[in-house]
C-alpha cells in the first residue's frame, strides 16, 4: 500500500469513526426518557462539516477538468449500494438493543441508530474502497450515512409502533 | 380508566432501570455492529487495498 493510499484510508476511517463516536454518546442519551431533550443534532454535523471543507478545498486546489473523476471515482454505485446494504445488519443489531432501553423519541433514535449503521459499514467499505479523494468521500460516504440517517428514522419508527413499546414501558 | 386509576397503575411496581446494564447491552451492540459490518464487508467484497 502506498503513504497516499494509506493516508486516504485512515482518513476515510477517520471520518467515520468520528461520526459513530459522536453519533454513540447520543444514542446512550437516547436510552433514557427524556435523552432527546439533552441532545442537540449540531455536534453531529462537525465530522460531516469538516470533510465537506476538506473536500472544497481538494476542488479549489485542483483544475476543473479533473472534478468529474475526483467526485464520481470508479466505484461511486458500488460505494452507494454497499454501505447502505452492509449497514442493514448493524441496524438491526443496534435497534434490538435499543428495545432493552426507554427511548421517548423514536425517530431520533431510529436517525442514530441508522447514523451509526451507516457509520461501521463506511468504515468497513474504507478497506474494500480504492477511490481517494477528498469529495469522493464527502458525497459518497457521507451521502450514503446520510441515507441511512434518514432511513433509520423510518424504520426506528415503524419498528416501535409496529412491535408495541419497548419493555420498559410495558413493565410497570 | 381513569385518570386516577392510571396513575396509581403506573406509579405501581415501578423498578429502577440498571443504567450499567443498560450501558453494557449499547456497548456490546455497537462492538456486534461494527464486526458484523466488517466481516459482511470483507466476505463480500473483500480488500481492496490487497488485491
Amino acid at each position: 500500500m502506498t503513504a497516499r493510499a494509506l493516508t486516504f484510508l485512515v482518513l476515510k476511517l477517520a471520518f467515520a469513526v468520528g461520526v459513530v463516536g459522536v453519533s454513540s454518546i447520543y444514542l446512550m442519551r437516547l436510552t433514557r426518557p427524556g435523552g432527546e431533550r439533552r441532545t442537540s443534532s449540531i455536534r453531529i454535523m462537525m465530522p460531516f462539516a469538516a470533510i465537506v471543507l476538506l473536500a472544497a478545498v481538494s476542488l479549489g486546489l485542483a483544475p476543473s477538468s479533473h472534478w468529474d473523476e475526483m467526485v464520481m471515482g470508479d466505484q461511486w454505485l458500488e460505494c452507494l449500494l454497499s454501505i447502505p446494504i452492509i449497514a442493514i445488519a448493524p441496524f438491526a443489531i443496534i435497534v434490538a438493543a435499543m428495545r432493552k432501553a426507554a427511548p421517548t423519541s423514536l425517530e431520533r433514535t431510529g436517525a442514530f441508530a441508522g447514523l451509526i449503521a451507516g457509520g461501521v459499514s463506511a468504515m468497513g467499505y474504507a478497506l474494500h474502497c480504492t477511490d481517494d479523494s477528498l469529495p469522493f468521500i464527502a458525497i459518497w460516504y457521507g451521502g450514503t450515512m446520510l441515507l441511512c440517517t434518514l432511513a433509520g428514522a423510518a424504520l426506528g419508527h415503524g419498528y416501535y409502533v409496529g412491535r408495541g413499546a419497548p419493555a420498559a414501558f410495558t413493565s410497570a | 380508566m381513569k385518570t386516577d386509576d392510571l396513575v396509581a397503575a403506573l406509579s405501581t411496581r415501578i423498578e429502577p432501570v440498571n443504567r450499567r446494564l443498560v450501558n453494557w447491552t449499547m456497548g456490546i451492540a455497537l462492538l456486534a455492529a461494527a464486526v458484523v459490518a466488517l466481516g459482511l464487508m470483507l466476505a463480500g467484497l473483500g480488500s481492496g487495498r490487497t488485491s
